[in-house]
């Protein structure tokens, strides 16, 4: 009991040190005046007086220091008076602190920023239970094949299919552009997801076909969405919004983290599947092709293509099982309609086929698998190098500080301090640096993590909608490694130091032998600094160039005042796409300010690669017989920019009712026919299911594209040919004040049909979206490419004025016996040179080995380009030169006389 | 020994504390150190700093009990108590002490009629 309450002062004590401190100073003030007094009656003068009740009550100071000591925790008292000791020392050498603090606070602030995100991207598990039992189908399946599946699989919990959509919706005036996906109406309980508001979608709402259920078209809206348009408002549960064209009702919103399947691409509205032929976006096939999850949205037809599926595996069943398991099925399935099917051959493989599924517990990327792991490396490899190099950092300035403390250790050794308190003080030392680095990295990655995502998002328009969180693991981590580091490199000078020779350390003034290791040390992490650093400049000098190779790439047309307005025909039916797309034309180019107004469905360089055949085509081997077909209507090429060398271009008359039309390249024209005039002759499309011949009308002018699949030979076919036509871009050359022009545009486009949203982007910026994924990399690896450069001069400058300062001595001796100025400074450059030569030659090597890896993502530059190693180099040699010049010029700048009298 | 001031004796202070508060009442930090050298008839000395540690230490321990009181002279000072904790264990002691006196006593004793 007394023991439990003699603790619970203790701790008061120690939480709230000064009001007890104020109290005990009171108190022996008032000891004090009460023994004068009674002096003073006794006899003695006032100030006879004062002094015998000192005298009496022996020392006030040391009565303090035990009275803390009996009132608190001795230990934690000195580790608060090591911390403020610590504080003081640091903020007394404000430089230094700054400087360790801030390659802290960077080196764990990008890497933890960096990681979120990545994280976010490709790594994070969907928030919802088990979820390393989700699988998704890379197989595709029609619908009835998943219908049979899902009632007889025994391997599976659940399954669902799922089918993103682009959507329009009208909340308010205009209509919008929204993401939606289709789900059947298992989707929610099978993953196990709950409602934030409303309910989700049951099997119920999913019952029949084009209708739903019992409620009728219903949908769910993601939280995010919810927060994003509606402001949480309670009230969109039960609001009928209509959706393509179809009213749809919300009855409910998911929960806050529950973003969908897939990471990087979260639906806003959830409808049921049953839905499909009222809300898909068109009658035609071919939709919607989103990365590795091609999907073509059918639902009642016997297709062999159906949307993506989803499962949940059942408990202790691994996904080789399940693969089994449902080959066995699914070859039954085919087997069993075989007689209805025509196509024999195509019967024959899919009995071949198997089954495949993939773990989908982590939410599949929109980036391809190429693209995906070059990410996962750089954006892993480049953070872990910067937090390496801020790591050395750290160390090399607590070496070289240490040794320069040499002598402070000495002395408080020698008037009696404990070796292990002493160790103990420099440990708190360096854990003060460490924690003061961490609060600010968490700062940096708050901020960087914010910077990124929205830098991201805003490249990738609507559809891109990642969520990243500050990742707590990662920051844990590098936190950790950050204060181990700082505590190793803070403690093995402390160890050292307690270890030497008091009185050789004393007379050698700091400057004895046993500071030599350390410094070699600190040399060794400058090359690495160096090294390391080097390898980031070259692989950013690389990724720069060839953004700016992108940007300054001719494409062929010319990009000035061209804008493109993107819509989609949401809930259109066959040649109603025909008759809007002829209506917005018609309007669009009677604008006056309008140059030049064309249409397109797809616009260079984005196009559809097809296997062709030419009649009296000069001999080409089978795999190079294709061409590069966009969709393109009347004014395309006017206002595009491209001429027409010979014939004729696409124009409003090539529609339904006219022949097959083609205007193709001039590249494609000589690949073909070489020099024989290709017009007036025929080529067909090789496509499953619907081949169709067109009849070649005009040549246009050649165009230019950055990526590297081969010789790109466009061929412009009328988009009026082939209806329904799901995309469509009015494209417009602006004469001068373009913004007028565009709301105009915009307002024609709500005239011709109030459900078209309209989404307007420059040229300009469409193409350099198209260099997105460079941009990403450029963008990092020169951001921490410069960071890495920085550190390391930070470190090469600490390490040289440190050297510099203890070697005053010796300078100046030097200077005394006669070395001019000139030789000081060479000497101490030289030494600066010696490590940095060490590490661009190892950088170098490095760089040879790593920029292959990144071969494939550069353009117009070759991965060991002169240029930009030497670059690379220059600046790094620069900045060493700078960083080791400031410290030669002060040692220099020694005063002999005062230097040999220093100690 | 005799002259001399001595050293207080290594865990007689807080005894010796004890007992005078609950010879003469709750006292202040300067009558407890004045008492001491009173009783000792200034032989003990005592650096009237020391009595501070060791009044915290009382105190933590629930033996004694302190507030803010005024002094004779009307000075705002810390006035010490003996708690009923610190009672019972001031008996405990006071025996305990006796006994250990008694013993060593009785040692010198036979010493002397052996010398």
């Amino acid at each position: 009991m007394s023991r439990l309450r003699a603790f619970l002062r203790r701790v008061k004590a120690l939480v709230r040190p000064g009001a007890i401190d104020r109290d005990l100073e009171e108190e022996i003030a008032a000891h004090l005046a009460e023994a004068e007094e009674e002096y003073v009656q006794r006899g003695l003068l006032p100030p006879h007086a004062r002094l015998a009740a000192l005298r009496d009550f022996g020392g006030v100071i040391r009565t303090k220091e035990r009275h803390q000591d009996v009132r608190s925790f001795g230990w934690l008292e000195d580790t608060r008076r090591d911390v403020q000791y610590g504080a003081r020392l640091l903020l007394r050498n404000p430089g230094f602190t700054a400087v360790v603090v801030c390659s802290l606070a960077l080196g764990i602030g990008a890497n933890t920023a960096l990681f979120s995100i990545m994280d976010a991207m490709m790594l994070r598990m969907l928030p919802v239970p088990r979820a390393d039992e989700i699988v998704r189908f890379t197989t595709p399946l029609s619908y009835p094949a998943f219908r049979t599946i899902r009632d007889r699989t025994q391997t599976l919990e659940g399954i669902s299919t799922f089918s993103v959509f682009p959507a329009s919706v009208r909340i308010d005036e205009d209509a919008e552009q929204a993401v939606a996906q289709m789900v059947s109406g298992s989707f929610y309980a099978m993953l196990g997801v709950n409602a934030a508001a409303g309910r989700l979608l049951s099997p119920e709402d999913d019952r029949i076909p084009g209708v739903g259920g019992r409620d009728g078209a219903v949908a769910v809206i993601s939280h995010r969405y919810w927060q994003r348009r509606f402001a949480f408002d309670t009230s969109v549960v039960g609001r009928t919004i209509p959706l393509n064209g179809v009213p749809v009702t919300i009855v409910g919103v998911a929960a806050p983290k529950f973003f969908g399947v897939m990471q990087t691409l979260s639906p806003d509205f959830t409808l049921p599947i049953a839905l499909q032929p009222r809300v898909s976006p068109s009658t035609s096939t071919e939709l919607w092709v989103h990365g590795d999850e091609g999907s073509i949205l059918t639902y009642d037809a016997t297709d062999e293509y159906g949307p993506s599926i989803v499962a949940r595996l059942k408990r202790g069943v691994t996904i080789e099982q399940a693969q089994a398991e449902l080959t066995v099925l699914y070859r039954q399935i085919v087997t069993a309609r075989g007689t209805t099917r025509s196509d024999d051959q195509r019967r024959r493989e899919h009995a071949e086929q198997t089954v495949e599924l993939a773990p989908a517990g982590n939410g599949s990327g929109i980036f391809q698998p190429q693209a995906r792991n070059l990410l996962l490396i750089v954006m892993s490899a480049v953070p872990a190098v910067v937090l390496l190099i801020a790591c050395a950092n750290v160390a090399t300035l607590l070496l070289a500080r240490a040794a320069a403390r040499q002598r402070e250790v000495a002395v408080r050794l020698s008037i009696g301090s404990g070796r292990i308190r002493l160790i103990r003080q420099l440990l708190t030392e360096s854990f003060v640096l460490a924690i003061a680095g961490g609060a600010v990295g968490l700062l940096i990655a708050a901020w960087g993590r914010r910077a990124l995502l929205d830098w991201i998002s805003s490249r990738e328009g609507p559809f891109f909608a990642l969520q990243a969180e500050t990742d707590m693991r990662t920051l844990i981590f590098t936190l950790a490694a950050a204060v181990a580091a700082t505590l190793l490199f803070g403690m093995a000078p402390a160890i050292r130091a307690s270890r030497a020779d008091l009185v050789s350390t004393l007379k050698a003034g700091g400057r004895g032998v046993t500071s030599l290791r350390g410094w070699e040390a600190g040399r060794l992490l400058v090359a690495a600094q160096v090294a390391l650093s080097l390898l980031l400049l070259v692989c950013a000098g690389l990724l720069v160039r060839t953004v700016r190779n992108l940007q300054a790439f001719d494409p062929g047309f010319d990009r000035q005042g061209l804008y493109l307005l993107h819509t989609m025909f949401l809930g259109y039916k066959g040649p109603q796409t025909g008759t809007l797309l002829k209506e917005l034309w018609e309007r669009t180019s009677s604008l006056p300010g309008a140059r030049a107004v064309g249409i397109a469905q797809t616009v260079p360089p984005d196009d559809r690669r097809l296997n062709v055949t030419v009649d009296g085509a000069v001999n080409l081997p089978q795999d190079k017989m294709y061409v590069d077909r966009l969709m393109v209507g009347p004014g395309f090429f006017e206002a595009m920019g491209i001429p027409i060398l010979t014939g004729r271009a696409i124009m409003a008359t090539d529609d339904e009712h006219a022949p097959n039309v083609c205007v193709v390249s001039g590249t494609m024209a000589r690949a073909f026919f070489g020099d024989r005039s290709p017009i007036g002759r025929r080529f067909t499309f090789q496509r499953t299911g619907a081949e169709y011949t067109v009849e070649i009308v005009g040549v246009a002018k050649d165009l230019n594209r950055a990526d590297p699949r081969g010789e790109w030979r466009p061929v412009y076919c009328p988009m009026l040919q082939d209806l329904p036509t799901l995309n469509a871009i009015v494209l417009i050359r602006a004469n001068g004040n373009a913004s007028a022009v565009l709301a105009e545009a915009r307002r024609q486009f709500r005239e011709v049909d109030e459900n078209l949203f309209v989404d307007v982007a420059s040229m300009d910026r469409r193409i350099e979206d198209n260099a997105f994924f460079q941009r990403l990399l450029a963008t990092l690896a020169s951001v921490f490419g410069l960071l890495a450069l920085l550190l390391a001069s930070i470190g090469l400058y600490g390490v040289m004025a440190y050297s510099v300062a203890r070697r005053a001595n010796e300078v100046g001796i030097r200077m005394a016996l006669g070395a001019d100025r000139r030789s000081v400074v060479g000497n101490v450059i030289r030494e600066t040179m010696a490590p940095v030569a060490a590490g661009v030659v190892v950088g170098l090597t490095a760089a040879w080995g790593t920029t292959r890896l990144i071969a494939s993502t550069l353009f117009g530059v070759t991965p060991m380009d002169p240029a930009s190693l030497a670059l690379a180099v220059a600046a790094m040699l620069t900045v060493a030169l700078l960083a080791g010049y400031i410290p030669a010029r002060r040692a220099a700048a020694v005063n002999p006389l005062i230097a040999l009298r220093q100690d | 020994m005799s002259a001399a001031k001595r050293d207080v004796l290594h865990g007689t202070l807080g005894l010796m504390i004890l007992k005078t508060l609950e010879a003469l009442g709750p006292l202040h930090g300067y009558r407890i150190a004045r008492r001491l050298e009173q009783i000792s008839g200034n032989a003990l000395a005592l650096n009237q700093g020391t009595l501070y540690p060791a009044l915290a230490r009382l105190e933590q321990l629930g033996w004694v009990s302190t507030k803010w009181g005024e002094s004779e002279s009307g000075r705002r000072v810390k006035v010490y108590a003996l708690t009923r904790a610190g009672r019972k264990q001031l008996h405990a002691e006071e025996a305990e002490w006796r006994l250990a006196t008694g013993i060593v006593d009785r040692f010198f004793r036979i010493s002397e009629d052996v010398s």
